[in-house]
């Protein structure tokens, strides 16, 4: 141990600067793929915590056919009855909007709606949602629309709203449980109560009073429009509604709950029921339990875990999480190199000490311990840094992944890091830096002990080979794997096996860019240098030192080009689909209108419609020839199981098809069309049926064509109105699409419908403004990968920065003869920033070219991923910007060594030998 | 420069190291003379301050005393950027081990001290001219595309001898030339050296403790623990 310690560990504690170096390097290495790790371990834990807030320790939970009133209520009452089950708590779990009466949702909250009769065992269950809430401080205002559901201003109530707001007729609020509450009671969280208060302009903070009623200011002078509820039937005042302390327990109290059977009514789901959680007997097997359950519910049902998260949550997750851990890769992939420069460096600079030590007989084990250790060091030291980093990215990488989840399944993701993340982080660190090590180590094990003691090997340094040849090859399989992105979605790739050679293809395409980049970098700076260029004495040198250690400039150039590839990447991607988007909006002055009741989009699951008695009105407005609405559902509980199923009130099956017909008697004959995805998964084509689970069973329905249809990323079902209906029952639409009538344009017909007043909730878009709204989503989308790019950024900037940094370690004795022989601290400086500049062009020039080839793979292999295809376009303005930033990165990084390269310690370094 | 100023001037030159609680006097008030074309062997065991003398003498060192003239410029007060201009123009460098760049080739290596002073385009060619002459001279034109790393000990000293000659300083400083290198080899280089700094007249002031080097300068000072003998 004292051996070791003299000869190996000493040598740690003698460089601080360059082990804290490495240490960030490895942790700015490791962010990204612990980032990826912390999203996956989110999403289970965010789960299971709505879970918990939502039913207590329910260890289990039933889903139905669809997301949205899958369950059919009998299967609550089947559950109850199961042995060994103490309780079936039958929810409805609706995902809404809270905010002002607007058409804008612009203030408004995304929540969670939440039915549940809160009668006998239940309400012993649940004490904290079942509780009596605290009265009010003060009288609320009375209710907007006296408590009813409110269509609009001269229509009347929703014939299945309930009858009377919760505190109409003078009822105190509260004070009474939720299942004897009056009919129509909805609780709201003190966050809701707060934040609504709060805006009202009174200035006065409700917070941490529960008896508070939300929307009620206590300056009526500056009264704004009271916050409402949007459900599926129209908007329900909350103003005065009583307050649940324990709704502040979801998602930070963007919840409201109300009876079982009210929630049914607004939320469109007669009968139905969106889950239901059980909660066991005491000793009952929760593994034997749910084999049981699964006997006892549907076939289209399934028993989940309490963790396991809703099947639409893998739409999301299924296609993002593999690019975002490509990406992270790519920088532990940098980080691994990092590591290598700092051992090898460490070893060189040990070789005269462990060549005197192999001299008086120390075992190798020995020496190369001391290696291994520092490796290790760093590799933990590192990979714990990058867990806390990672833990700081993956705020930005989940939230629009939160937002999505949120509407769609009323699951908020939020950052968890678990201990398995932090020891998998510090172990993903170790193995990084171990890997990089074993090579160096090799090396140095098998160094000539003899010529070291005899200085022989000094200044025997020759110039690696200019790697043009290595690069043409990665280059040749780049173009390999860009061929197998190509081959994957001809014919609209519904064979089984386009979707492996796209993933395969794909993922060879960015490794063989990234080792093109690599091998490249070092031969064009030899090129640059062969042509004469740059004139500068200090530019030549930087660029000499570039071709001399061409792995140094490779890890360098890779992680500015990898930075600046990813950004071309996402911003070519993102003009691709913005431009898709704006293609498939029909040209101004042409086109339907949209109407939704405050959403900008189609959330799927969002339960804030049109309501009936609108639809109607909307029909008998002058100017409109039709009214279109879309249903959309999603059906299945496994991911593997997920189909969109779409219907339209006026569906016209035409356009291209990759395989069978789109006749249009055929399909009102009940002939559906399907997406390529959901042909080639389930290897289905033109004469098949298709499987689809449905709240009371299973269902086939015929299938007529395949087309390129990505909703759903191309697992979808498109049928007639009325067999969605026969399948599903009646559904409020997801879409609503007026047809302006002959020479009416579809601006004027949006003033139109604006002037009609039907509602104040009502969003009327022209085609351009759903273009606009579509192309805004789909920025948000991606902010996930923005985030991802600006952690490369930093990645970058570690790694020039520690590069150069170790370089102008290694390379002392040269800087000390440059000194030497006359050149200035000012010519010195300049010498390493030109070095960093070079690299900083090079690898942003790479980067752009990396960029491009790398999104006409993505966009080649996206339709298989995604559903869509969409043109090929790339973003000059963010490559240029995006390329200048690598640029300044790669200075900025450099300034820091080329400082420290000037004021070398001249006589030390010439000592040294 | 005036005509009669000699080509290095030390004046009670003292340096003093810190090692620990220990004070080293490395030169301990050192007078010495070297006269333009004079070539001067300072002899000397291990750690008698030889090296000292010469970084000090290039400026690469000041002393803690004393004054430092390099053909009639006092150079111990001078910044830095100032001392390292004076070298690149004025003075030559010759090391035991060397020091080439392994990064460049043989011509850049030698090139290099013009490198920085070029601006134009015809003192590039200029510079490459003077480089590929000095190349020459010393026997070496047919490597000049080589990396120091492919050539023989004698020849990288060669090469090293073709950096310090190629400004044609009124200063040549040689740190053990032949230190690294077999008999033979160190004194075909030594020859080398001495012929080219007689022929364009430079002084040189060479640290060595082998007598046949010694022997072909024109005087020999001994240094003894930072003293002259």
């Amino acid at each position: 141990m004292r051996a070791l310690r003299l000869l190996s560990l000493r040598h740690l504690r003698r460089h601080p600067l360059r082990l804290l170096v490495a240490v960030v390097a490895v942790a700015a290495g490791t962010s990204l793929a612990a980032s990826v790790a912390i999203v996956r371990a989110s999403v289970p834990a965010s789960v299971a915590e709505v879970s918990r807030a939502l039913a207590g320790p329910a260890p289990l939970r039933v889903v139905g056919a669809t997301s949205r009133g899958g369950l059919e209520q009998s299967v609550e009452k089947a559950v109850a009855r199961t042995p060994g089950v103490k309780l079936a708590l039958g929810m409805v779990q609706a995902t809404t909007l809270v905010g002002p009466d607007t058409p804008s949702t612009r203030g408004s909250e995304t929540v969670l709606a939440i039915g549940l009769d809160c009668t006998g065992k239940v309400a012993e269950a649940l004490p904290g949602l079942c509780m009596a809430p605290a009265a009010p401080s003060e009288p609320p205002l009375p209710p907007a629309a006296g408590g009813r559901v409110s269509a609009g201003p001269g229509l009347p109530a929703e014939p299945s709203a309930p009858a009377q707001g919760p505190h109409s007729g003078g009822a105190l609020p509260g004070e009474a449980p939720l299942g004897q509450a009056p009919p129509g009671s909805i609780y709201v969280s003190p966050f809701l109560s707060r934040r609504f208060a709060t805006g009202t302009g009174t200035g006065t903070s409700t917070a941490g009073r529960a008896g508070r009623s939300v929307g009620a200011p206590r300056d009526a002078r500056a009264r704004p429009a009271p916050p409402v509820l949007r459900t599926d039937l129209g908007v329900v005042p909350l103003s005065g509604a009583p307050v649940l302390p324990a709704l502040d327990h979801l998602d930070g109290g963007r919840a409201v709950l109300m009876p079982l059977a009210e929630s049914q009514a607004l939320f469109d789901r007669p009968g139905l029921l969106d889950v239901v959680y059980v909660l066991p007997a005491k000793g009952t097997s929760i593994r034997v339990l749910s084999s049981r359950l699964s006997r006892v519910v549907g076939r289209q049902d399934a028993v989940l875990g309490a963790s396991v998260p809703p099947p639409a949550v893998s739409l999301a997750t299924g296609s993002y999480l593999p690019l975002l851990t490509l990406i992270a890769l790519l920088a532990a992939a940098v980080a691994g190199v990092l590591v290598y420069d700092v051992v090898a460096l460490s070893l060189q600079e040990r070789r005269r000490h462990n060549a005197i030590a192999a001299a008086l007989g120390v075992p190798r084990l020995l020496l190369a311990s001391g290696p291994l250790i520092e490796a290790g060091v760093i590799g933990v030291a590192g990979g714990l840094g990058g867990v806390a980093a990672g833990a700081l990215l993956a705020r930005p990488v989940v939230a629009p992944l939160s937002t999505f989840t949120s509407s769609l399944a009323g699951v908020p993701i939020g950052v968890h890091v678990p201990p398995s993340v932090v020891a998998a982080g510090a172990a993903f660190g170790l193995v990084v830096a171990l890997a990089a090590a074993a090579l160096p180590l090799r090396r140095a094990l098998v160094a000539d002990v003899v010529a070291e003691l005899s200085e022989h090997a000094a200044d025997l340094e020759v110039l690696p080979r200019v790697p043009i040849r290595r690069g043409l090859g990665f280059a040749l399989l780049s173009l390999v794997g860009l061929a197998a992105c190509w081959l994957s979605q001809r014919d609209g790739g519904i064979s089984a096996w386009q979707l492996y050679a796209g993933i395969a293809g794909f993922l060879v395409l960015i490794a063989g860019l990234v080792l093109a980049v690599g091998a490249f970098t070092p031969a064009i700076a030899w090129s640059v240098r062969r042509c004469g260029l740059p004139r500068r004495a200090m530019a030549r040198l930087g660029l000499a030192n570039l071709v001399r250690h061409p792995a140094r400039s490779a890890v360098m150039a890779i992680a500015l080009a990898g930075s600046v590839g990813v950004a071309v990447m996402t911003s070519g991607f993102t003009a691709s689909v913005q431009g898709a988007i704006a293609g498939s909006f029909a040209p101004a002055g042409e086109g339907r209108v949209r109407v939704s009741a405050g959403a900008t989009g189609n959330g799927i699951d969002l339960d804030s419609k049109v309501p009936p008695s609108v639809l109607a009105r909307l029909g008998r407005l002058p100017g409109v020839a039709a009214v279109d609405t879309e249903v959309a559902l999603l059906t299945g509980n496994r991911p593997g199981n997920l189909v969109g199923v779409v219907a339209y009130t006026h569906a016209e099956v035409h356009g291209p098809v990759l395989l069978g017909t789109a006749n249009q008697l055929l399909f009102e004959r009940g002939e559906v069309m399907i997406g390529a995805g959901l042909a080639r998964r389930r290897h289905l084509r033109p004469g098949s049926r298709v499987r689809l689970d449905t709240p009371s069973g299973l269902a086939s329905v015929p299938v007529q064509g395949v087309w390129n249809d990505g909703a759903f990323a191309g697992l979808v079902v498109t049928m007639p109105m009325a067999e969605l209906v026969r399948l599903y029952g009646p559904q409020p639409p997801t879409d609503v699409l007026l047809v302006p009538a002959r020479g009416k344009s579809p601006a004027s017909l949006a003033a139109e419908v604006r002037r009609a007043r039907l509602a104040p909730y009502l969003r009327v878009a022209t085609p351009a403004e759903r273009a606009a709204a579509a192309e805004s989503s789909v920025s948000a989308q991606l902010g996930a990968f923005w985030a991802l790019q600006r952690a490369l950024v930093v990645v970058a900037f570690v790694a020039v920065l520690s590069t150069l940094l170790l370089a102008g370690v290694m390379r002392q004795r040269e800087l000390a003869t440059l000194v030497a022989v006359g050149l200035e601290p000012r010519h010195v400086f300049s010498m390493v920033l030109a070095e960093a500049g070079a690299v900083g062009v090079i690898g942003a020039l790479l980067g752009i070219g990396f960029g491009a080839a790398g999104l006409a793979g993505l966009l080649w292999v996206a339709p298989l991923l995604l559903g869509y295809a969409d043109p090929y376009v790339l973003d000059p303005a963010s490559m240029s910007l995006y390329a200048l930033l690598g640029v300044a990165v790669a200075l900025v990084a450099g300034a820091w060594p080329a400082w420290r390269a000037s004021r070398v310690p001249v006589l030390d370094a010439l000592h040294d030998d | 420069m005036p005509a009669a100023a000699p080509a290095l001037e030390l004046r009670a030159v003292e340096r003093h190291y810190r090692r620990g609680e220990e004070v080293v006097t490395a030169l301990g008030g050192v007078d010495l003379s070297v006269r333009p074309g004079e070539l001067l062997a300072v002899l000397g065991r291990s750690g008698s301050g030889k090296s000292t003398l010469l970084h000090i003498a290039g400026g690469l060192d000041t002393p803690d005393s004393g004054t430092v003239m390099v053909a009639g410029v006092e150079i111990s007060a001078m910044p830095a950027a100032a001392r390292a201009r004076l070298r690149r123009r004025s003075i030559g460098f010759v090391f035991q081990f060397f020091h080439l760049l392994p990064s460049l080739s043989v011509s850049e290596n030698v090139e290099l001290p013009l490198l920085v002073e070029r601006t134009r385009a015809s003192h590039a060619r200029a510079s490459r001219d003077r480089a590929a002459a000095m190349l020459d001279a010393v026997g070496l034109a047919h490597r000049a595309r080589h990396l120091p790393g492919e050539l023989s000990g004698g020849e990288m000293q060669r090469v090293a001898v073709a950096r310090a000659l190629v400004t044609q300083p009124a200063l040549v400083l040689a740190d053990e030339p032949t230190g690294n290198l077999d008999s033979v080899t160190g004194a075909s280089v030594l020859d080398l050296l001495t012929s080219h700094v007689r022929e364009m007249g430079a002084a040189l002031v060479m640290a060595t403790h082998d007598p046949a080097a010694a022997a072909c300068a024109d005087r020999a000072v001994e240094l003894s623990d930072g003293r002259l003998a």
